[in-house]
């Protein structure tokens, strides 16, 4: 279940996230930027309940200013666009492609409406590409090749999907008290907020809600 | 069946514009932002009989207007703003639409007019009949004489539930009217969701009235509706005049009225197969998140067979948000609001 901070799905400002590690990511990144927190967290559970949230939310008689939307890409970032696009089409005209900086659309008498799809827009992937991008000091190689020695011993069985989230799993379960909860676990890694991702996605969260 | 509808310069509206309408419909809103007025939009619209429709909603509905009053001063409150337009202006507009047009032939419109005699009158017209009242008359002349009109052949399909009490006569007239249809079980099974040992109803004289009342026979028991609770009378209301509906419409205000909500799936459940089998468009307000939920239940599987609008009241202006089935799940699976 969300935690209080991550239901907050009725400010006038709102951000929709997949999940539980989303929600305390982007709130990790946000305080290791400096960036305000002027919007709701509000955690959807899986993709397709952000789908249905924004649909939701723009037919309320009384809909937010701004919704922020942070989706994974997945197996495909076009396809997930246009999913977006089709859950919106009675309400918006979004370009036929996702910028890569993020999409920031503003449309009379409508909430502004920003998207990002993890990891950057660009690529398949999820969040936690974007994340071990940032997490400098997480040797994603490393990890994947002791993954890798696991898989060869027939000992895993996740999704070929969800590789990265293994990985940074991984790292947390090695770290000073294992089994720590990921928003208090990343509360201890350092971020790169030089990185080129750091700077476009904190752009995209800047001028959308501010 | 009404595909669509617009209505202008009526009650509360500037304009409301409905462009998809099927067998059942549900509208929300927000208190005063005019679900009955939209209701009575209809009203008027469906009665083969205008003056009658507006004769039942002003002054029956509204006691404190008086039938001695001129036609002018009751009728205005029909009109946007309680005004009535100058002569010639235009005035109340009800119709169906073709695409975003007025179905002329369909329109049913109401303004004043200047005589030859500078006399000023009410103007009803429907397609191409036209009928003049004048203004300064008694409001029951204006009643009278519509009842006098060729074209008063009210066949009493249309049926009004009000969001307030029963009528005891007006009941037992609706149940009198199915007695030789066999439709008096569709009623009896309806009453069975709240009061599962019920197995007949009738409506008897009773002593010192001049009406009958209705009594139901429970577990082999007599016992009169009046002593049964809200919910049950609600029923009788709402189903009663469904069945005598048949081939026509219903409109039911607040139809959660005395309604728990544990009840109000199976409600939808009856309307939605009746809707059906005796050819019944149905027009319900609400404004219960568990109404809602009770007739999406329903719609579930039904997608084309209903509608719903929530009406909103914004910037001096009215407008219609619609939800497909889609729209509805969306909002209750996330847990927003929809109304």
């Amino acid at each position: 279940m969300p935690v209080e901070w991550m239901k907050r799905c009725e400010e006038k400002s709102v951000l929709l996230l997949e999940g539980n590690d989303d929600c305390n990511i982007i709130k990790n990144f946000c305080k290791y930027n400096g960036i305000e927190i002027n919007f709701g967290f509000c955690n959807c559970r899986n993709d397709s309940q952000v789908l249905s949230k924004i649909n939701a939310l723009l037919r309320e008689n009384n809909q937010p200013k701004i919704i922020g939307v942070i989706l994974d890409a997945d197996n495909d970032i076009d396809e997930r666009y246009q999913d977006i696009k089709e859950k919106v089409k009675n309400f918006y005209k979004l370009p036929k492609n996702m910028p890569k900086d993020g999409l920031v659309h503003l449309e009379k008498g409508l909430p502004k409406l920003g998207i990002w799809i993890m990891p950057n827009n660009q690529d398949n992937g999820a969040l936690e590409e974007f994340y071990l991008e940032l997490a400098t000091d997480i040797d994603t190689a490393f990890i994947n090749n002791t993954i890798q020695e696991a898989e060869k011993k027939e000992l895993t069985s996740f999704k070929s999907q969800h590789r990265k989230k293994a990985i940074m799993h991984t790292y947390f379960a090695w770290q000073d008290t294992p089994g720590m909860p990921l928003h208090a676990a990343i509360n201890k890694i350092v971020l790169d907020n030089n990185a080129e991702i750091a700077h476009v996605f904190k752009g995209w969260l800047i001028s959308l809600f501010n | 069946m009404c595909n669509s509808f617009i209505a202008k310069n009526f009650r509360t509206f500037k304009e409301i514009k409905i462009s998809k309408l099927a067998k059942v419909n549900l509208f929300l809103g927000k208190n005063s932002v005019g679900k009955t007025a939209l209701l009575e939009a209809f009203y008027i619209y469906l009665h083969e009989n205008k003056t009658e429709a507006i004769y039942e909603l002003l002054l029956k509905k509204e006691e404190h207007l008086s039938s001695k009053e001129d036609l002018a001063s009751v009728i205005k409150h029909l009109f946007y703003d309680h005004k009535l337009p100058t002569p010639g202006a235009e005035g109340i507009l009800l119709s169906s639409l073709n695409g975003k047009k007025v179905v002329k032939s369909k329109s049913v419109t109401i303004k004043t007019d200047t005589g030859d005699t500078f006399d000023d009158f009410l103007v009803i017209t429907k397609g191409v009949k036209e009928q003049k009242y004048p203004l300064v008359r008694d409001f029951r002349d204006f009643y009278r004489q519509s009842r006098m009109f060729e074209d008063y052949n009210y066949k009493g399909n249309l049926k009004f539930v009000y969001s307030m009490g029963i009528d005891n006569a007006y009941i037992t007239e609706l149940w009198d009217n199915i007695a030789f249809e066999s439709k008096q079980d569709f009623v009896i099974e309806a009453l069975k969701i709240i009061e599962k040992e019920l197995s007949d109803v009738a409506f008897i004289e009773a002593k010192n009235r001049r009406d009958r009342i209705a009594i139901a026979k429970v577990s082999g028991k007599k016992v009169p509706f009046k002593s049964m609770g809200d919910g049950i009378n609600r029923i009788l209301h709402i189903i009663l005049s469904m069945v005598n509906a048949q081939d026509g419409y219903l409109l039911i205000d607040e139809f959660e009225n005395g309604l728990h909500y544990s009840v109000q799936e199976q409600v939808w459940k009856v309307i939605f197969s009746l809707a059906e089998s005796l050819n019944v468009q149905v027009f319900a307000t609400t404004h219960s998140s568990d109404c809602i939920k009770a007739f999406g239940s329903q719609w579930e599987g039904n997608e084309n067979k209903a509608t719903m609008h929530r009406i909103d009241y914004k910037d001096q202006q009215h407008s219609v948000m619609p939800y497909d089935f889609s729209d509805l799940n969306d909002a209750l699976s996330t847990n927003t609001e929809v109304r």
